[in-house]
């Protein structure tokens, strides 16, 4: 087993602590977490959170649901213009976020990063 | 003369770096040049962390001669049972033998000396004088030429009385590096040179700005100079036996190979990212790591809190950096996005100066108190004078200094032991990417 993958491992075991229903794929390249907590500004209190691990370890990607909205509108920063459209079929849209990406950061760093993200999505 | 074969089974020695008082060698050349014959003299001193440092000189009297001409030496074995235990009573258990020799190498019969010798004094290393010229040696696989540094011990005769010439010979032989050259480490470097230090590198990609100069005595000349240059110039220009290397970089792009030669790294930016990349440095190079840290809180010009910390890491010791610091997502984004992404979350989310790094207050005194407590425990990791304190917190308001307990986190994503990874159940990844519209996991 290499380093990476030990490093998503333990990064999926942290995360599944704080939300056991957290699953992983046998390519250890998907991550869903099922009910993610989402703040008052979106259409529902939970989104499905999917996070696929690039290759080398560089900076996640995120989905969520399709059909999440932000105070009632589409929001930009859910791109459908950015998303695979294997992706957009199966009713995942990409989020848009942009990090300083360190191959140093655990997933764990990454899905705090996630959740300051959402409690700031204004549009 | 049959040429001198080695046993297979012999272990190598391990010394990287002889340290001798250069008033020390001074005697011992005189001694050896005395006469037009061959002549031996002898270090003894201590080993510590691969260091050989000569703290000692014994100089046999001709008397104490069994043999010798101009290209043989021998020592009556009296001479060696009366003087050598003498020094090993002092704890002074290793020995540097020098003697002169018509050629920079040792001849067959020197080195089958020395592989005798090795037998009582495992770190022992053969010196040959010639021509004014010294050639240390250590056994690795066949006589190898072993690195050695000379001091001069004349300005630290205060600290010599303090920590002795083993403690000095360790400061003057240590290489420090110091992550970020800003308020406070540049105090720990003025320092470390002050005090003598064999080598700093220094690492900081910054400029120095006016309002630094409330705090660190830099001439007015060198504001808009990189730090880490400017101070490397200051260093040498005042203490001409300190080396100095500068890297106007980022710590993170500084090869490794530069940190690889330090005996203690200085962590000192008050950047989260440069912090955690020093203490995963450490983890990762098995050095020993300090962390100073100040901050001051004030609100309209008054005062809230003030104080600082100073950690000490020891990887596999002690608890690292991130055993005891939660991250703090909004530094993460204060540090990691550029300007541009900055201004252009700041307009749509109209979260105004929210993502610029605030400019703190600094003041000197602070500066000066965390600096000196990080400074004595760079001397203690060095010296190991005394036993270091992990972690210390200083309260300026209430001129406090408080040693906390820490604790290492087991869970540590940078520390934590090994663990064997637990069963993880898997799925199929189409299975995952099917989930949004599965019926397990309507919203609600």
């Amino acid at each position: 087993m290499g380093m990476r993958t030990d490093k998503i491992l333990y990064g999926f075991q942290e995360i599944k602590r704080a939300f056991p229903d957290a699953e992983i794929s046998n390519s250890y390249r998907v991550i869903l977490i099922p009910r993610f907590p989402l703040p008052s500004q979106f259409n529902k209190p939970y989104t499905s959170l999917l996070i696929k691990i690039n290759s080398d370890y560089q900076a996640p990607d995120a989905y969520v649901d399709r059909e999440l909205r932000v105070y009632g509108q589409k929001s930009n920063h859910l791109s459908e213009a950015l998303t695979e459209d294997y992706m957009l079929e199966r009713g995942w849209v990409k989020l848009c976020i942009q990090v300083s990406w360190s191959p140093s950061f655990s997933l764990v760093d990454y899905m705090l990063m996630l959740m300051q993200y959402f409690k700031e999505l204004r549009e | 003369m049959k040429p001198f074969s080695f046993k297979k089974d012999l272990p190598n020695q391990n010394v990287k770096l002889v340290v001798i008082p250069s008033d020390l060698m001074e005697k011992a050349k005189e001694a050896l040049s005395a006469s037009e014959l061959e002549g031996i003299v002898f270090f003894f001193g201590k080993y510590k962390d691969g260091k050989l440092l000569a703290t000692d000189l014994l100089i046999p009297s001709e008397d104490d001669y069994e043999a010798r001409t101009w290209g043989h030496v021998s020592i009556k074995p009296e001479f060696v049972v009366r003087e050598f235990p003498k020094f090993e009573k002092q704890g002074k258990t290793q020995v540097i033998t020098m003697h002169k020799h018509p050629m920079d190498t040792l001849s067959s019969g020197d080195v089958e000396t020395h592989m005798n010798v090795i037998k009582y004094y495992p770190h022992q290393v053969s010196a040959v004088y010639n021509a004014g010229r010294v050639f240390f040696y250590q056994f690795q696989d066949g006589m190898k030429l072993t690195p050695y540094r000379l001091v001069n011990l004349s300005r630290f005769d205060r600290q010599v009385r303090a920590f002795g010439i083993e403690g000095q010979l360790l400061i003057s032989s240590s290489t420090i590096a110091l992550i970020g050259v800003g308020g406070g480490n540049t105090k720990i470097a003025f320092d470390l040179a002050s005090m003598g230090v064999g080598k700093l590198l220094l690492i900081d990609p910054d400029k120095w700005e006016g309002h630094n100069r409330n705090r660190v005595f830099i001439p007015p000349g060198l504001v808009g100079r990189n730090k880490a240059a400017s101070i490397k110039s200051l260093i040498e220009f005042n203490y001409a036996d300190v080396e100095v290397e500068a890297w106007p970089k980022k710590a993170e792009d500084v090869p490794e190979d530069v940190y690889k030669q330090a005996d203690v790294l200085v962590v000192g930016p008050d950047s989260f990212t440069a912090r955690m990349f020093g203490s995963r440095l450490a983890l990762r190079l098995n050095k020993p790591a300090v962390f100073p840290a100040a901050g001051i809180e004030a609100i309209d010009g008054k005062l809230s809190a003030m104080g600082g910390s100073v950690q000490v890491l020891i990887p596999g010791q002690t608890p690292c950096y991130e055993c005891i610091t939660s991250i703090d997502s909004l530094d993460v984004y204060r540090e990691t996005l550029d300007q541009e992404t900055k201004k252009k979350l700041a307009e749509k989310y109209g979260l105004g100066d929210m993502l610029e790094i605030p400019v703190a207050p600094a003041i000197a005194s602070l500066n000066d108190v965390i600096g000196g407590i990080a400074l004595w425990e760079i001397v203690k990791l060095i010296t190991g004078i005394a036993p270091i304190v992990e972690y210390q917190v200083y309260d300026a308001l209430k001129s406090q200094l408080s040693q906390i307990i820490i604790e290492r986190n087991q869970n540590c994503p940078a520390c934590s032991p090994e663990k064997p990874l637990p069963e993880v159940k898997t799925k199929e990844e189409e299975e995952l990417l099917l989930a949004v519209k599965g019926e397990g996991h309507e919203q609600e």
